[in-house]
């Protein structure tokens, strides 16, 4: 006596492209579509470590093109070098915080006000939830410093290849108090 | 009434300036996003680890001690380069500053009157000295947050013929922004 399958009386059935129609498929048509799929998921995996497939991708926000302008026409010219208005930056300074913000403007509270320090570095200014945040950007050290519950935070990061981990910490534990 | 002589000692409730001049802004930045607050340029020392102060009286703004004291630092305002406007002064009870710590460690607030020749004097003149091992940007926001936190804005006004700009339209902004959200201001 014929015994039908699950498969063929289920009422709802999932199916994948491979099932579509497998049955009027030569079976062989069907096995090479299935070592086509099988082999491109497999090199996905191949190719790319599980974090990296899983990592969220950086929204960049909108402000950083302006400012990234804004940094690279006040670099020091010829003309305004020799009698320094504090209106400049050097290209080192420059560059550096265009790094800065090219890796942490997704982890920022906010478009940032910039300016000169009286000593050359890059000041920029955030508004939080919590009060004013400063980051101060030099080529060879980046200092945040913010004020919570009224006492002021400070850190100062001088490995800068760990920049971004270290804004995050930082802005995470101000969230938290 | 005669001016006030100040003793060699800072009194606690001594009213301790920082004077406020406009700060340029970068030659390519169109300042698409405004700051209320103070501007770190103004608590920043180029030259060394002492931050200048002016006493302005012994409990308060007193205007004998102003009069002297604005004199001063408007030809303070022309001997830079480009010239700036002064705007006024921040100010703060002494025992605000006095004391206070950066990481552990104490400030100092000292007199230091400046015997010199007319407007190159100032008998008023303090300054606080950087912990050793603090960088000057970090002293510089500390100074920051304390006038911030505990002071208030003295605006110099158009009796005292400056010329006024957008600078300080925003100062006052900030003052009334900073009253507002000082929950210190009463003590």
């Amino acid at each position: 006596m014929y015994s039908p399958t699950a498969d063929e009386v289920a009422s709802i059935q999932i199916k994948t492209p491979i099932d579509w129609n497998s049955k009027i498929r030569k079976p062989g048509v069907t096995e090479r579509y299935k070592r086509l799929i099988m082999r491109s998921k497999k090199d996905l995996s191949d190719t790319k470590l599980e974090n990296d497939v899983y990592k969220l991708s950086m929204v960049i926000p909108e402000w950083l093109k302006s400012i990234q302008e804004s940094i690279n026409k006040s670099v020091y010219t010829v003309a305004n070098l020799e009698q320094d208005d504090e209106r400049s930056i050097n290209q080192e300074v420059a560059d550096a915080a265009s790094d800065f913000f090219l890796k942490t403007a997704d982890l920022l509270p906010s478009e940032p006000h910039i300016y000169r320090s009286k000593k050359g570095d890059l000041v920029s200014e955030y508004k939080t939830n919590t009060g004013n945040l400063t980051i101060i950007i030099s080529p060879s050290f980046v200092i945040l410093f913010a004020i919570v519950n009224g006492d002021p935070v400070e850190r100062k990061i001088t490995k800068l290849n760990v920049v971004r981990m270290e804004v995050e910490e930082f802005l995470g534990s101000l969230a938290t108090g | 009434m005669a001016r006030w002589k100040p003793d060699k000692k800072i009194g606690k409730h001594e009213l301790i300036g920082r004077r406020l001049f406009d700060e340029p802004m970068l030659i390519g930045y169109s300042e698409e996003q405004s700051f209320e607050g103070l501007d770190l340029r103004n608590f920043e020392e180029k030259r060394d680890d002492e931050t200048s102060l002016d006493r302005l009286g012994r409990t308060g703004v007193e205007k004998g001690v102003k009069n002297y004291l604005l004199r001063r630092a408007i030809a303070a305002s022309e001997n830079f380069k480009p010239k700036r406007t002064f705007n006024g002064w921040f100010t703060v009870a002494a025992h605000f500053i006095e004391g206070e710590q950066i990481n552990g460690k104490a400030i100092s607030l000292i007199a230091s009157p400046i015997i010199d020749e007319d407007l190159k004097e100032n008998i008023y003149h303090a300054h606080v000295v950087k912990p050793d091992e603090t960088d000057s940007i970090v002293m510089a926001l500390y100074l920051r947050h304390l006038f911030t936190k505990y002071g208030k804005a003295h605006p110099v006004n158009n009796d005292n013929k400056l010329t006024l700009n957008t600078f300080t339209s925003k100062f006052l902004i900030v003052k009334n922004f900073i009253n507002k959200i000082n929950p210190f201001k009463s003590r």
